[in-house]
């Protein structure tokens, strides 16, 4: 049998192990998100102070306890909801509203464009964190007020993306061809322009939610984010930060889950764009 | 354009009635575009007087950069006019909108010269035709999908084409969905754009009857944008020759594509390939590029590349003047250089 030969028995191309591999991690997320509370071993917001400080496995804690003795594995379970769900309602305003802004400046000409593709540039250049203050100052801390400033630093992202994908479909020739045989906005906007976005969508939304895990982290250590008995990753890695020398495994935990949360969404990401490269090759030829 | 010409009568404001008296179906009086281009204006198109009656077939010829797509686009209504007038069934469309067009947009349909840019690559073929019957709200579920199913027989599509996507039919085939989309409505009058310049040779012939099939079948009107006059010979009436944005010579296609009387078309009939290249046409080499519509020359805008052009050219110009056998032509000297006067008998039988 030839290399040649060889090659070709694999049963699923590189590319989609890859994104196959993402998909399987997201599953396994998700269900740990669900069962949350069956999974854990001991109650995530009780404090102990005669436990606190204990290496993994003693006294039946898996992953060790922390310095209020709350019990480390049962914490980063509960941190699936906290962080994963924060991640997920903010990538969600990101995308909405991003991509409403976006195709909205795309197709109407004149001077919405000129004003929205400008908020869009004013909101990049505001510093998130002043947005973050300015937040949390109005409705507290919180996860719907963590989601709503990842949402409002991050949708501009998305518009210009948008925008800028959605102005060179408006420029096909289909889309031309649907004008002139009667088609309305609405009709366009749904059955080519969405459509046509969608892989885009779905690529940066992987990689937004990846990134906005990774900035829950960084404003609950800036002590900007998830209520302060809360155990989101971002919370427990501010927590374990004074503890470094003498209880390590207070990091371990939720700097795992961090990793492992955002190369799954990258996984996917990358995964989703091959997937769409290859398909836009094939529908060519 | 001015009055003061010393060959020929001045132009008409109205395009004479074809032979058939109909009313016109679509008209088009001294129609301009001009796109902006920084802070000057490209007159695209200059000035254009044009009809096509019911179950007329118009040609529109010119090389790249003439003006004839971005015309057709401007009947169409892609684009806004800058003057003139454009006349649909009697209805004023020059400045409709969008929404006052919708019912227009049921009668006039464009076929484009690209069979793979024109069609979603996403979408089944169904979807493809259904669209503008699902745009217009016509017929239920069941009489949309008959509708495919027959539009697909005409056009000569296996039945199980619907479920199909363009990427898995040929350049010709694609085509012949575009032509099925354009075919779905109550369609008057059908605007194809380069309809099969993009097809292999093979497949053109075959589009070409398709096109002119469907015509005797259902009494379309045509307006067909080609630069090859071989293919407006076979499938058009009338001729309009485009240069610069300006019509330069307008008349019935067998008289014009044969016996031009304008230089410039007798440079385009000139260039078109014969079967015997012994037997030829006489070589007519025009020099230079095309001017720029955004600096066009002084007097008759062909006069710097023209083989017969006298001072006298560049200073004035020609105004679209009817010569005697019913044709209009835009050159003070018409006729006078000829492409097919040496051996092509069987053009000489025509004149």
């Amino acid at each position: 049998m030839s290399v040649l030969e060889r090659r070709r028995i694999r049963l699923v191309p590189q590319g989609s192990m890859l994104l196959w591999l993402g998909f399987a991690g997201a599953l396994v997320m998700v269900i740990v998100v669900v069962l949350g509370p069956l999974l854990q071993t001991h109650d995530p917001y009780e404090q102990l102070l005669t436990n606190r400080l204990l290496a993994p496995g003693e006294e039946g804690h898996l992953l060790g306890t922390d310095q209020l003795g709350r019990d480390l594995y049962s914490r980063t379970i509960e941190g699936f909801r906290w962080s994963l769900g924060i991640g997920f309602v903010a990538t969600m305003i990101a995308a909405v509203l991003g991509t409403l802004v976006g195709i909205a400046a795309a197709m109407r000409e004149g001077v919405l464009r000129t004003v929205l593709t400008r908020l869009v540039d004013m909101t990049i250049a505001f510093p998130y964190l002043v947005i973050a203050v300015a937040i949390i100052a109005v409705i507290g801390r919180g996860f719907f007020a963590l989601s709503l400033t990842l949402g409002l630093v991050s949708w501009p992202i998305f518009a210009r993306v948008v925008y800028a994908e959605a102005l060179g479909l408006m420029e096909r020739e289909y889309i031309l061809a649907a004008q002139l045989l009667g088609v309305g906005a609405w009709r366009t906007l749904f059955t080519h322009l969405l459509p046509g976005l969608r892989p885009s969508l779905m690529v940066m939304w992987a990689f937004m939610f990846a990134d906005l895990l990774i900035a829950e982290s960084a404003l609950s250590f800036l002590g900007l984010g998830a209520p302060l008995a809360a155990p989101s990753w971002g919370n427990m890695l501010s927590d374990s930060r004074e503890y470094l020398a003498t209880a390590w495994w207070m990091l371990l935990a939720p700097a795992i889950a961090i990793v492992v949360a955002v190369v799954t969404a990258n996984l996917i990401g990358d995964g989703v764009a091959a997937e769409s490269r290859r398909r836009a090759a094939q529908a060519r030829t | 354009m001015n009055d003061s010409s010393p060959v020929g009568t001045p132009m008409d404001e109205t395009v004479p009635a074809p032979a058939s008296g109909d009313q016109p179906l679509l008209r088009a009086e001294r129609l301009r575009v001009v796109f902006r281009v920084g802070q000057r204006g490209l007159p695209a198109v200059n000035d254009v007087d044009l009809t096509v009656s019911p179950g007329e077939t118009v040609g529109l010829v010119g090389e790249s950069g003439s003006g004839k797509s971005t015309l057709a686009r401007t009947l169409i209504r892609a684009y806004e006019p800058t003057s003139g007038r454009i006349v649909y069934d009697g209805q004023d469309i020059t400045h409709a909108s969008e929404g006052a067009l919708k019912p227009v947009r049921r009668s006039m349909q464009m076929v484009f010269q690209d069979p793979y840019a024109s069609l979603d690559a996403r979408m089944s073929v169904r979807r493809i035709i259904a669209e503008p019957l699902l745009a217009h709200r016509v017929g239920s579920r069941r009489e949309i999908r008959e509708r495919v199913a027959q539009l697909l027989e005409d056009v000569g599509l296996p039945p199980d084409s619907g479920d199909r996507l363009p990427a898995q039919f040929s350049g010709g085939q694609r085509q012949r969905i575009s032509i099925a989309r354009a075919l779905a409505l109550e369609t008057k009058l059908l605007i194809a754009d380069e309809p099969v310049s993009a097809l292999d040779v093979s497949i053109q012939a075959q589009i070409v009857n398709l096109l002119q099939d469907i015509q005797r079948d259902r009494g379309l009107a045509y307006l067909v944008i080609a630069h090859d006059l071989a293919l407006i010979h076979e499938m058009c009436d009338r001729v309009a020759v485009l240069y610069l944005g300006e019509v330069v010579e307008e008349g019935p296609a067998d008289h014009v594509v044969t016996n031009p009387q304008h230089p410039y078309t007798a440079a385009l009939l000139a260039a078109t390939p014969v079967p015997n290249p012994d037997h030829g046409r006489e070589r007519i080499v025009l020099h230079g590029e095309p001017p720029s519509a955004l600096d066009p020359p002084s007097g008759c805008n062909f006069h710097p590349r023209c083989p017969i052009a006298r001072p006298h050219c560049a200073e004035e110009s020609p105004p679209l003047a009817e010569l005697p056998d019913g044709r209009r032509a835009a050159c003070f000297y018409p006729g006078e250089l000829t492409a097919v006067g040496r051996v092509d008998g069987r053009s000489q039988e025509h004149c």
